[in-house]
């Protein structure tokens, strides 16, 4: 896994648009379509603007997927994935063929069911994830279930998760997050062919930590991205400000570090 | 053969915009991997170092390659030498874009930049066979102003094809040029006297004035390399290609990397890519012409000389207000000025062995200052890959440091040429001629 770090949340999402940029379009070249994997969380707005922008796209040869979605919240609420999906991505780029996990469905199974079957069809080119406060990549808070191979499980969410998101301000307070979710398994995310982690910002400094200088484990869900040989952590001086000596002195003085298992 | 059929008129000028094109394809060939540089390193991981290190693979093997291309076109002719060196790097080129990783590229760039080296020692001795002597000048100039060209087109082919069909086929146009161009040498090009499609006028010119260029020489003695050393004027030719074409290189392979790390689009900011370049090709024009216009005003050769110098060691100062702006026209104007006035100091640079030594060390002395002009720019590549890499959370200021010397280092080799060039005991004694 490599990391960059980036003077702050604005170059850094532009710098992971680049790279974004760079592999749908060697998809498309080289396979004339690419499949996407995207987060949507407010720590990816930047990013997503940038990618939005990209020069050369033919989006309408971009199949995207949605990496998580509440179960039991409208499309209309503000802390709805599928809104910010369909705002910040699908309708900015005109992509026609994309999949929302519809997590206000009567029965979220037939939607895990549906979802991962257009999922698992094909491989996916890359995917675009942030890392939680708690951790998390998608919502696999901790314990994740490393072992799991269905794209699509129904995960319940711990407490951290969810006052992430009132600290994010897209809940009034905590009883109003969903204690449920469809969420994009580990396994499945680290079949991406290129897996991108935008994490910007100072609240992901302990995550960032945990997840680049500890053991590899479920109790750091994030960890488990060491083991893609083709996964980049993007972090800004924020967050990654609690990084130890070695790690940061490194990212100091090269533009890139390799993070290995 | 030809068969035999209508004599061409001006012949010579056919043949000249053939070594043209060869060399505009030439360039468009190895501008291709600057140009995709930026997205090539997102796809492949690779950092400024690496690719410092894949723009080392191509300039070792260029430089090792311009001597030993030389002497295999004396042997084996113009014709069959630089058919044999396009096939080699269109092959090379094309090849790349089976490229699966550094190595891979690093490989092709090395056997690129070893078939492409052929080019200028091959257009030489063609103009040296097919131009009267004054008019190798002007041929000269028309063949190496396509290196500008084919620098200025480079990002309108190569990105267009790779924004639409990704990079693999942006490799493989620039191959496919040099094949077409092929064609056209095969038909067109043989020495003058087995030439069938020459005017017997314009042969006889030719015969003439070889004839008259055979006369014997003087019969100096060639200066061993112990006394080539300790001259002063030897290091000040070489400082006048080392500190400054490794500044122009850095525009060549690195520019596209410096835009982007300056927050520009390439694809918005072509206008930053190409006109530098042709800044360059008209500033050697303008450089030569003003050089010969004050020698006819009555300066001296050294002070005609020197005067471009000075004016491009200023003149290239101007990339060090680049760091205080991410304006795309500000850059490219500023830019332009300094590869405008490099180019009349490089110019100096190349001209600076006729003048100063007799024609049995010219080509030493030339040899030395390529030489110092390729480590100078390996040296260079190396600073410049750790610079950038360790400053990349800078952002729009990660070059900073880079172009700062970039202007400051022509300028101080200015100074030392200012000092090292001048008349001495040794031009006194008829080792080195008077300026």
């Amino acid at each position: 896994m490599f990391v960059k770090v980036f003077k702050d949340r604005i170059a850094l999402g532009q710098a992971a648009a680049d790279q974004a940029a760079a592999a749908i379009r060697h998809a498309i070249a080289e396979r004339g379509h690419a499949r996407i994997i995207a987060a949507t969380a407010a720590s990816q707005l930047e990013f997503l603007d940038a990618l939005t922008k990209a020069s050369g796209i033919d989006w309408s040869r971009v199949e995207a997927f949605h990496l998580d979605e509440y179960i039991g919240l409208p499309v209309t609420h503000p802390g709805s994935f599928r809104k910010m999906l369909l705002e910040q991505l699908v309708q900015k780029t005109g992509i026609a063929n994309y999949h929302l996990l519809d997590g206000d469905a009567a029965d979220p199974s037939e939607v895990v069911s549906r979802g991962s079957k257009q999922l698992a069809s094909s491989p996916v080119d890359i995917a675009f994830l942030g890392i939680g406060e708690n951790g998390h990549i998608a919502f696999n808070d901790p314990p994740a279930d490393f072992q799991t191979e269905e794209p699509y499980i129904i995960v319940n969410l711990d407490e951290a998760c969810r006052q992430q998101q009132v600290g994010e301000a897209w809940f009034a307070d905590i009883s109003q997050v969903p204690t449920r979710a469809i969420s994009m398994s580990a396994r499945q995310i680290l079949k991406a062919r290129e897996i991108l982690a935008v994490v910007p910002g100072p609240r992901k400094a302990q995550a960032v930590k945990a997840c680049l200088e500890g053991a590899i484990s479920p109790m750091a869900p994030a960890s488990i991205l060491r083991t893609h040989p083709n996964a980049t952590v993007y972090l800004d001086h924020y967050s990654a400000s609690l990084l130890g000596p070695a790690l940061g002195n490194a990212l100091n003085e090269k533009s890139q570090v390799t993070v290995g298992t | 053969m030809l068969t035999a059929s209508k004599p061409i008129p001006s012949l010579r000028w056919w043949i000249g915009g053939l070594l043209f094109a060869s060399t505009v394809i030439n360039y468009i060939d190895r501008q291709t991997l600057s140009l995709l540089a930026p997205y090539l390193k997102l796809q492949y991981h690779w950092t400024n170092s690496d690719y410092a290190n894949l723009a080392i693979a191509f300039r070792v093997a260029y430089s090792i390659g311009q001597t030993v291309f030389g002497r295999v076109m004396d042997r084996i002719g113009t014709r069959r030498g630089l058919t044999f060196t396009v096939i080699w790097y269109s092959a090379v080129s094309m090849l790349t874009s089976l490229a699966s990783g550094f190595y891979s590229f690093a490989t092709f760039r090395f056997l690129l930049g070893a078939g492409e080296s052929a080019n200028w020692p091959a257009a030489t001795k063609a103009v040296s066979e097919w131009f009267p002597k004054r008019e190798r000048a002007l041929a000269t100039a028309l063949f190496d102003s396509g290196s500008s060209i084919g620098g200025a087109v480079a990002p309108f082919i190569v990105l267009w094809i790779y924004f639409r069909w990704g990079w693999r086929p942006a490799f493989m146009l620039p191959g496919i040029l040099g094949f077409l161009w092929l064609i056209a040498w095969r038909w067109l090009y043989y020495p003058p006297e087995a030439h069938t499609r020459i005017s017997q006028t314009e042969l006889a010119m030719l015969i003439a004035d070889k004839q008259e260029s055979e006369s014997p020489g003087r019969g100096n003695p060639r200066l061993p390399w112990s006394k080539l050393f300790r001259l002063p004027q030897t290091w000040g030719v070489i400082i006048a290609k080392a500190f400054t074409d490794p500044v122009f290189f850095f525009i060549t392979e690195w520019f596209p990397i410096y835009l982007v790390a300056k927050g520009i689009d390439l694809k918005n900011g072509l206008i930053a890519v190409w006109i530098p370049f042709i800044a360059a090709d008209l500033g050697s024009f303008f450089g030569g012409y003003l050089s010969g216009y004050l020698i006819k005003q009555g300066w001296s050769l050294g002070a005609a000389r020197k005067a471009l110098i000075v004016f491009g060691g200023i003149g290239m100062t101007m990339l060090i207000p680049t760091i205080f702006t991410t304006n795309l026209y500000l850059i490219a104007l500023l830019f332009a000025i300094a590869t405008f006035t490099y180019a009349g100091f490089t110019t100096m640079a190349n001209v600076l062995p006729s003048d100063l030594y007799n024609s049995e060390s010219v080509a030493s002395v030339s040899g030395l200052s390529g030489t110092g002009a390729g480590i100078g720019t390996i040296v260079a590549f190396e600073l410049i890959g750790h610079f950038s890499d360790a400053r990349q959370a800078k952002g729009t200021h990660s070059f900073d440091p880079i172009v700062i010397i970039a202007g400051l280092v022509p300028f101080i080799g200015m100074i030392l040429v200012l000092l090292l060039v001048r008349n001495t005991q040794a031009t006194n004694e008829g080792l080195v001629r008077r300026i």
